[in-house]
């Protein structure tokens, strides 16, 4: 990791004492992690908000020692490509949980709605009032435009029916990072039967979503 | 026909190629919305009929008027709705401010939808890391190098960058800027960035080949010139002529080798002059072989000469 990453690394443990001391190194680790697993999954997985506060932090910090150096120092450009490429991670991770929320508005919502008490939460406060805000201004345009002009018993549209819901059953790759064993394969057609599987720990699969989403939210398994 | 103006919809936005956005076809929409209030009206009509005279063959009209009335609601809100997911592309694309050309296509609660997801957008973004946010438009490719090497396309005046340095954006100037400065411009179509000259790697290899070939083929010319000139009739030379003969062999393999590179290497020499190469090493090696006896080396000198005369305009053509 950079020298000026590991300057900070006290300021980090400071600010994270009540959750556990993570170094840079691993922050920028699970950034990445966190990264890979939302661009392959084909559904929206849990927000990872403190990750993304730690590493705004850690961003501001690494700009402001930049300030402090002197010019001309050539560490000076290995720090900037350092913050552009940490930079360019976290933009893509907010960018591709932005375009689920869009592509999916109406599930999302409802999954939120219908979390039970002590899950972790889908969305973050920003992101569930980014949702509701695009709900209501969608809703608020078709009516406007079509739905009131037309006969009374057809101006509400169910939301959760229009909108197709994401597939879950598409495949994705995946690496095994902690040993799994009996995991129930579902048959995908009548003919096919149900078979169970041992994961191996460092093994890589190629699976339908649905059978690993739960290993992906623990973290057992991380997509590729 | 029901429902033929419902799909002429769909089918005008399947028609323009994809992201781009078509007028708003206000008289389309105007046409469907009205079949569907003479569908209603006369579903209306039906049922009460239905009803009150207990007329159960009327069921399978108001059941297929139901129908279309449902399938032009689908057609309609699919439309609208395809257009919104392209104005919001154009937000991630141009920015906030839309290029007039565009905003022209777009109806009134079109732009209003638009100035709307704007502003959530922008608080979203703001208030990301709890300090003053992140711009999450920016950095849409992975970066590549810290600065990159720009042309400016139009004029647009002077740009400052961090250390107050200020330039001069100038139509067809080229410039070193900071990457992460240029992002913003290259997608407003104002700066271009130029892919670094030299991808070609292909061609920095020929001219040092050049000189190795030219001596190689030199080296073969003279050996030929040595074995068949004064020992033509001389059997007793055969010591002689093998030698000479395993150099020949030698220096035509050494020959062939590069020119082997050279095409596998692909795209990189003109056509003709690989051709040509290829059957110089190819007459080289029938000479060789048939330098194998005396009758066939005096057979074959004619075909030396040739060979020497092919390869003598090779080096010509490769100068």
């Amino acid at each position: 990791m950079s020298d000026a990453l590991s300057e900070d690394g006290s300021d980090i443990n400071q600010d994270d004492s009540q959750e556990d001391i993570m170094t840079p190194a691993e922050l920028i680790a699970k950034l990445e992690q966190a990264w890979l697993n939302e661009k392959f999954s084909p559904e929206l997985l849990e927000n990872k908000s403190e990750v993304v506060e730690c590493v705004m932090e850690q961003l501001t910090h690494m700009e402001a020692n930049l300030q402090r150096v002197k010019k001309g120092d050539a560490k000076a450009g290995f720090h900037r490509m350092e913050i552009d490429r940490i930079r360019f991670v976290l933009s893509s991770y907010l960018r591709s949980r932005l375009q689920k929320i869009e592509k999916y508005f109406p599930h999302v919502l409802e999954r939120e709605k219908s979390l039970v008490e002590g899950q972790p939460s889908l969305l973050s406060p920003e992101e569930f009032a980014f949702a509701k805000e695009y709900y209501a201004n969608t809703e608020t345009y078709l009516k406007a435009v079509a739905l009131k002009r037309m006969p009374p018993n057809l101006q509400a549209v169910d939301m959760l029916k229009a909108v197709p819901e994401p597939c879950l059953d598409s495949f994705v790759f995946l690496r095994v990072k902690e040993r799994q064993e009996n995991i129930l394969i579902e048959p995908e057609t009548d003919e096919q039967r149900d078979f169970v599987v041992d994961l191996e720990e460092g093994s890589q699969h190629l699976m339908r979503y649905r059978i690993v989403a739960p290993l992906v939210s623990s973290g057992a398994v991380e997509l590729i | 026909m029901f429902c033929e103006k419902a799909i002429e919809l769909i089918r005008e936005l399947h028609r323009v190629s994809d992201g781009q956005l078509p007028a708003f076809n206000e008289d389309g929409l105007r046409q469907v919305l009205q079949e569907m209030e003479a569908l209603y009206e006369q579903n209306q009509a039906d049922v009460s009929e239905a009803k009150a005279a207990g007329r159960a063959d009327l069921i399978p009209s108001i059941k297929l008027r139901h129908c279309c009335l449902l399938r032009n609601r689908r057609c309609v809100v699919a439309y609208l709705y395809d257009r919104l997911l392209r104005i919001r592309a154009l937000r991630w694309e141009y920015g906030s401010v839309l290029p007039a050309n565009v905003r022209f296509h777009m109806s009134a609660e079109e732009v209003q939808w638009f100035g709307q997801y704007k502003k959530s957008l922008a608080s979203f973004m703001r208030s990301i890391g709890g300090q003053e946010g992140l711009d999450v438009t920016q950095d849409m490719k992975p970066p590549k190098s810290l600065y990159i090497q720009v042309r400016c396309l139009k004029d647009h005046g002077e740009f400052e960058i961090d250390d107050g340095t200020v330039i001069l954006l100038k139509k067809n100037s080229q410039h070193f800027l900071p990457r992460w400065k240029c992002e913003q411009l290259i997608r407003q179509g104002v700066l271009e960035h130029v892919m670094s000259a030299g991808g070609h790697g292909g061609s920095h290899h020929l001219p040092q080949q050049r000189p190795q070939r030219c001596d190689l083929v030199l080296q073969l010319v003279v050996l030929l010139l040595c074995l068949f000139l004064p020992q033509l009739c001389d059997l007793q030379r055969s010591q002689q002529l093998r030698i000479l003969k395993v150099q020949l062999l030698q220096c035509t393999a050494r020959l062939v080798a590069p020119l082997h590179l050279d095409r596998t290497r692909g795209q990189n020499g003109p056509v003709g002059r690989r051709q040509q190469n290829h059957r110089l090493t190819c007459s080289f090696s029938c000479c060789t072989l048939s330098c194998s006896t005396l009758r066939s080396a005096l057979s074959c000198t004619s075909r030396l000469a040739a060979c020497c005369c092919s390869a003598a305009s090779a080096l010509s053509n490769c100068s």
